[in-house]
């Protein structure tokens, strides 16, 4: 428990932060000017760097994790996705487990029963939520980019009036912003709830999820039941996008606690979990394909060592090997 | 070494990233203030404080729409005992019209449901 309780009194001082130097000290400016310049920076820079890092790191070797024939004879039928042997097949199955998740569809889970019996069993409630999260998410990001356009975008107006087509509650109420409040809150729920994986949970994996939870809740409590101006809110991101850094008067509080937890959680990303991001893209154990039968893939930082053949070597004792009765191959 | 296509692959996806996060700072043109539209007659007291309508508008239409709507109740009685008739042409006798509405209405991109029916133009 110990794991989850800090990460959730960072989340919540990290909350208090901004409210109180808004509210009591008067400090708008930084958190409305300067902490999401800081953040956008070390966010970019931070990811950049990763990747960049990640590029790096020499692959000399085929690693995929594959689960599928590989390509072989004719007549054996290869398993293209599981086991790619091309570029293309290999993007193929990155993209999938981008936008599906595949890998997780394969989630089991293991139950000890009287017995004893151990059983397995296919659970894809972590395949759902973690793909209703992420959907959730994207649609959320770019829904946000009504605050930072002065043109909303056509893309973003149609986002916004699928996410809204139940058209109930008067700001109308966006699916988005239920489904991702009941995913995360199962994300966490399921850390606590069976003992294998909250003996494998760390504070790195509660801090993010209580993060985005904060961040949820309270853009859910400025759209739906505390508000405040929007008309402010959009002047400040059009002002900050065009590097002209006047503060426009009166945005409530509240708005600096969702603009601060999302710049902590900016900067944080590129640091922590949450890069995989890029990270999925750049994994080796996903994105090669699976054909070291095929092709021959020499280790690039093999020292240049000098070979002496056995005729070389004999070439220059030969005689001495005469003089002494030893065997000698050529005359 | 590492292969051109894995470059071009790592740096154009770099780029989208790039772009992606930053495509707000791309739009053209320069920040413009939308000018708040003025009541009529400015001397006289809204329903509530103009600090809350600017905010919280939508929440006292919403709940005129039902009281009115469901409960038949069409009077508005401010904490200062002033009654206003719960309607948008009691908004628009000093807010003018619609067009009142559209200009902050569209550049926050929240399109109000209200003209479906009411105040068509």
């Amino acid at each position: 428990m110990k794991k989850a309780l800090m990460p959730l009194v960072m989340v919540v001082l990290l909350a208090l932060v901004p409210y109180v130097a808004v509210q009591f000290a008067g400090l708008d400016f930084l958190f409305g000017v300067i902490v999401p310049y800081v953040a956008i920076v070390v966010f970019i820079g931070g990811f950049v760097y990763r990747v960049v890092d990640w590029a790096r790191s020499p692959v000399p070797f085929r690693i995929p994790t594959t689960c599928g024939q590989e390509k072989s004879l004719d007549w054996i039928k290869q398993n293209r996705l599981e086991s790619p042997s091309n570029f293309w097949q290999a993007a193929a199955r990155v993209l999938s487990e981008v936008f599906f998740f595949r890998s997780l569809f394969r989630n089991t889970r293991a139950e000890l029963h009287n017995g004893p019996k151990l059983a397995y069993g296919s659970s894809k409630w972590l395949w759902l939520a973690g793909l209703a999260f992420h959907w959730s998410m994207l649609v959320i990001v770019l829904r946000h980019y009504r605050f930072f356009i002065a043109k909303v975008p056509g893309f973003v107006q149609l986002m916004e009036n699928v996410d809204g087509f139940l058209d109930v509650t008067l700001p109308a109420l966006y699916l988005t912003d239920v489904v991702i409040v009941a995913a995360v809150t199962f994300l966490v729920v399921r850390r606590f709830q069976d003992a294998k994986v909250r003996l494998i949970s760390l504070p790195a994996d509660y801090f993010p999820l209580f993060m985005i939870f904060a961040i949820a809740v309270v853009g859910i409590f400025m759209r739906y039941i505390t508000k405040v101006d929007v008309m402010s809110v959009k002047d400040l991101m059009i002002n900050l996008v065009h590097f002209n850094l006047t503060l426009p008067e009166g945005i409530g509080a509240l708005f600096y606690v969702h603009l601060f937890l999302v710049c902590v959680l900016a900067m944080y990303f590129p640091f922590s979990k949450l890069v995989h991001m890029g990270g999925i893209f750049m994994s080796p154990t996903r994105n090669l394909s699976n054909n070291s039968r095929e092709k021959r893939h020499v280790n690039p930082w093999n020292p240049d060592i000098k070979i002496r053949t056995y005729a070389e070597y004999e070439d220059e004792f030969r005689e001495k090997m005469k003089k002494a009765n030893l065997p000698v191959e050529k005359k | 070494m590492m292969k051109i296509r894995e470059l071009i692959l790592i740096f154009g996806g770099l780029a989208l990233f790039f772009f992606a996060v930053t495509y707000a700072f791309w739009q053209e043109g320069k920040p413009k203030k939308i000018s708040t539209p003025v009541a009529k007659s400015p001397s006289e007291q809204c329903v509530e404080s103009g600090e809350y309508m600017r905010e919280s508008h939508m929440l006292v239409l919403d709940e005129w729409r039902k009281s009115a709507v469901r409960d038949g109740d069409r009077i508005h009685v401010t904490p200062d005992g002033r009654e206003f008739e719960k309607s948008l042409s009691t908004c628009f006798e000093c807010h003018g019209s619609r067009g009142f509405c559209v200009n902050c209405h569209t550049y926050a991109s929240a399109r109000p449901n209200c003209f479906g029916c009411h105040h068509e133009m």
